[in-house]
């Protein structure tokens, strides 16, 4: 005896797949179409926004910039988040818990506000915005996501093995490279990706501290800013599949359940 | 036992200082820049409560504005993540993982991307339009479906859907089955179920979904200014011109630090309620 | 409390391969261990037993290096290596989770520590397939752990210890996890490996009737302290402390009080045991609590009626109600006639004065 009927529960299930997909799907479709105006009837099939998109010198600045942003961002809150978590690992979960939340509020606060308080410093400070001023700015937003994932691997993590690993008469250092390391690499290189994709996503934060520069994101809005550019669909659809791919490497890789 | 802590602390050490460095200094520097004054483009330091006095006098009703549109986006975002983490969590079956991989990937894809997506699909010019059009439901292209409220609240909502499914899911998966068994085994219905033992531990997710995207949607500035048109105005859009137009840095940050208490009083208060609420039962 | 009691493998000139000397471990105000001297022999296999929160985890992570004492010392092989880490001494452990590598497979996994102390290939591989024939996982050396049953992992855990040729191998709790029949099974293997390889085991269980069935020496444990140490076979018979008795195997336990050498019980009976004066626990195993439709000879006499039977197999267990208001039970063998044990039937009961002990009590 249920109240609500099964197939209320589909069509709501199905339609909140529509609303959560249509949109970015509709994006990459277009992307394909030869109608400018990105709408229906999308006209013939044609790759000729990519090939605008790929002969447009901003298009590679952009994409330039985000590359270094990217994988800086991932290795370097990679390593410092990573080693938070296992240091985290070795507190009461309470003392954990307390710090993660703390950490975290860097997602919590609207991005406009982080954005704003990092510019006014920067320039007080008589620091060049560049790429570089963009890095440490995404580091506060990603580490927390790698903390985080790493944590819960960590919390889950047998130290029984660590010991045995000891006990067999492994060094500290031996036991954490031959043991844990293998152990929890997925996790870490998921951790990775994801961090990857929070930072490629940034548009507040990156425009506030980028100066004059530009990424992908900060060149799609200059796009929408201007008069409308069909190539928007083209480099919308290259961020989509960038982000969602990665991510969605990074959920098989530490087969994360939510 | 001091040696293992020694070296924990030390493999904390870095994050903490990012977490320092460029978080709790800068925005300890921001709010004390809005007592600061500004003479001739240059930040003089002061302690002064004129800036928030020009923002009580100046922004008090995009404040109100904003903030029913930001309450209207959180309810809205936490009762669809809550059906479809229900969904997920108590209905679907093996269809859950799936709906929740879409509920995940669809967090990343581009937050200006997204907001794109919408104004092509509400446009004049827009599936939506040309669609009703094609049916024959109306004659000509309704503009109003973009540049508005709705369309804000609309674009907002997908946004967050999968920052707030993602707690609220966390919450209800933690609930195990025999007690929700037992509760109709006893002779609860499904409705005394769902409120006396769902809802209750839910509610921490519940919360953190809410307040995310309470927080995110009342300071955000670019969805306003892509879909919102001239009617939409909200408090994000003034911060950013504080800064882009007028240069005007203390203002800006009496503004942000304003809708920010502002936000946490309403959550507080929110989650008082809803706690009182259900503990009333 | 006391070091080791006479019991009959001590050779006094012996030297111990492992000697505590006043060790003791707190965490915070808990006190897991007070100070305790143990001393274990080459060759023994050693039961540390007890409820959970005794300290016998503690005492063997002690042994075995994870933590470091509060106090005192630890000798392995007459050398201190109180302060030296577990990847430094001749101990080596199954972990209570088997702490098996993930990610390594059997034959990794087993030859891991022999990787680590740097040998050749020719002769890890020798060694591992040793080990492999002897725990019987020859089929399963390419499996990954996951891919293996508990008892299979559980000899994995085993071999990849014994691969070190560890001077004392330690157990904590191993069987613990395993089903009924698989760990009798696991027991039987264990002490044909005691046999075949000789060495020194040492064993944590709360399972009495583990300790009993591997051991040949027990040392009980309760709240941080030695309260008995022996054999199996003396901690049954002549348990010191009202709490060893009711822990290892059943027993029926009547409060006593004892003035001049007598010791009046509850139920009125009297029976004499020298001793201080004060209160005094009877401790009487149900095999030695008989039962009989006649007055018998017996060190006190007692009535009562007979109020639940079970038949077990091996004996029968048989609850009686005395006059006096206790409750007793006693094991009868399975030939009794079943006329003789009719619920509500009215029964004399007693012991001879070899079937009970005379304890401290509590």
């Amino acid at each position: 005896m249920r109240v609500v009927p099964r197939s209320l529960w589909t069509s709501f299930g199905l339609v909140s797949v529509i609303f959560m997909l249509s949109p970015l799907l509709l994006v990459i479709f277009f992307s394909f179409g030869s109608n400018p105006n990105a709408t229906l009837p999308i006209g013939g099939l044609t790759v000729r926004w990519y090939r605008v998109l790929l002969e447009n010198a901003d298009f590679w600045r952009a994409l330039n910039n985000s590359l270094i942003v990217t994988l800086s961002v991932g290795v370097l809150s990679t390593l410092i988040g990573t080693a938070a978590a296992m240091a985290l690992a070795r507190w009461p979960v309470r003392v954990a818990s307390s710090a993660m939340a703390v950490l975290t509020t860097p997602v919590m606060l609207p991005p406009l506000v982080l954005a704003l308080a990092l510019a006014t410093a920067f320039s007080t400070a008589g620091v060049h915005l560049s790429v570089w001023t963009v890095i440490p700015s995404h580091l506060v937003f990603t580490q927390p996501f790698v903390i985080l994932i790493v944590y819960a691997q960590m919390a889950n993590f047998d130290h029984a093995v660590i010991e045995s690993a000891r006990d067999l008469g492994a060094s500290r250092l031996r036991a954490f490279v031959t043991v844990v390391l293998p152990i929890i690499r997925p996790t870490v290189i998921g951790a990775a990706l994801i961090a990857m994709a929070v930072s490629l996503d940034d548009f507040v934060i990156t425009f506030f501290t980028i100066g004059g520069g530009m990424t992908l994101p900060t060149l799609v809005w200059g796009m929408l800013r201007t008069a409308i550019d069909p190539s928007i669909n083209a480099l919308g659809s290259i961020i989509i599949v960038a982000t969602i791919g990665s991510s969605a490497l990074a959920l098989y890789l530490t087969r994360y359940r939510g | 036992m001091s040696a293992i802590d020694r070296r924990g602390t030390l493999l904390f050490a870095p994050a903490l200082a990012v977490f320092a460095i460029f978080f709790l200094i800068p925005v300890g520097f921001f709010f004390v820049v809005s007592f600061w004054q500004l003479k001739f483009y240059n930040l003089v330091p002061a302690f002064s409560f004129e800036n928030y006095g020009e923002v009580y006098r100046e922004y008090l009703h995009a404040g109100v504005f904003t903030f029913s549109i930001a309450l209207t986006i959180a309810t809205l975002t936490t009762v669809f993540a809550f059906l479809l983490a229900y969904l997920i969590r108590f209905r679907a079956g093996r269809f859950g993982p799936a709906l929740l991989f879409v509920v995940m990937i669809t967090l990343f894809g581009g937050y200006l991307v997204k907001i794109y997506a919408w104004k092509t699909i509400l446009g004049t010019q827009g599936i939506v339009n040309t669609g009703l059009m094609a049916a024959g439901i109306i004659d000509e292209p309704i503009a109003w479906i973009l540049y508005s409220p709705h369309a804000v609240v609309l674009t907002l909502v997908h946004f967050l859907l999968p920052f707030a499914v993602l707690p609220i899911y966390g919450a209800l998966r933690g609930i195990a089955d025999d007690p929700l068994e037992a509760a109709r085994d006893i002779g609860a219905s499904p409705f005394r179920v769902l409120v006396d033992i769902v809802l209750p531990q839910a509610m921490p997710g519940l919360i953190a979904g809410f307040a995310l995207a309470f927080l995110i949607s009342a300071g955000d500035y670019v969805t306003p200014r892509l879909v919102g048109g001239t009617s939409t105005f909200m408090v994000g859009n003034f911060i950013e011109s504080q800064f882009v137009n007028r240069l005007n840095a203390p203002v800006g940050s009496a503004l942000s630090f304003s809708v920010l208490a502002a936000c946490l009083v309403t959550l507080a208060v929110a989650t008082l309620l809803a706690r009182r609420l259900l503990r009333s039962r | 409390m006391q070091g080791s009691p006479g019991h009959a493998m001590t050779a006094p000139e012996r030297q111990p391969l492992v000697r505590l000397r006043g060790i003791s471990k707190r965490f915070g105000d808990v006190w897991a261990v007070h100070p305790l001297d143990l001393e274990i022999h080459e060759g023994e296999f050693l039961a540390l037993l007890g409820p959970s929160g005794c300290g016998k985890t503690t005492l063997l992570r002690l042994i075995g290096g994870f933590i470091e004492p509060t106090d005192g010392h630890v000798e392995i092989g007459g050398r201190d290596v109180t302060r030296l880490g577990p990847e430094r001494r001749k101990t080596n452990m199954v972990f209570q989770s088997y702490a098996l590598f993930p990610h390594m497979t059997v034959r990794q996994n087993i030859g891991y520590g022999l990787r680590i102390a740097g040998r050749q290939q020719s002769e890890i591989d020798t060694k591992v397939n040793q080990l492999l024939e002897l725990v019987h996982l020859g089929e399963f050396a390419a499996r990954l752990p996951k891919h293996l049953s508990g008892g299979q992992q559980q000899r994995v855990a085993l071999a990849r210890a014994l691969a070190m040729e560890p001077a004392v191998l330690l157990l904590d709790e191993s069987l613990a996890a395993l089903d009924l029949k698989l760990r009798k099974a696991m027991q039987d293997e264990l002490r044909a490996l005691h046999r075949a390889l000789g060495g020194t085991f040492v064993f944590v269980t709360h399972d009495q009737s583990e300790a009993m069935a591997l051991a040949n020496r027990i040392v009980v444990l309760q709240d941080g302290r030695i309260v008995q140490d022996g054999s199996p076979h003396d901690i049954y018979t002549a348990p010191r402390t009202e709490f060893v008795a009711g822990f290892i195997g059943e027993a029926n336990v009547f409060d006593g009080l004892r003035r001049a050498g007598t010791v009046e019980l509850p139920t009125g009976a009297r029976i004499s045991e020298p001793g201080p004066d004060g209160r005094v626990v009877v401790v009487v195993r149900p095999d030695s609590m008989a039962i009989a439709s006649a007055p018998f000879d017996s060190e006190v006499a007692m009535t009562g009626l007979i109020e639940d039977v079970m038949f077990l197999g091996t004996h029968f267990r048989v609850a009686v109600r005395l006059d006096s208001g206790e409750s007793i039970f006693s094991h009868l063998d399975a030939a009794t006639p079943s006329a003789d044990l009719a619920v509500g039937k009215r029964v004399h009961v007693g012991w001879r004065k070899d079937g009970r002990r005379v304890v401290e009590a509590a």
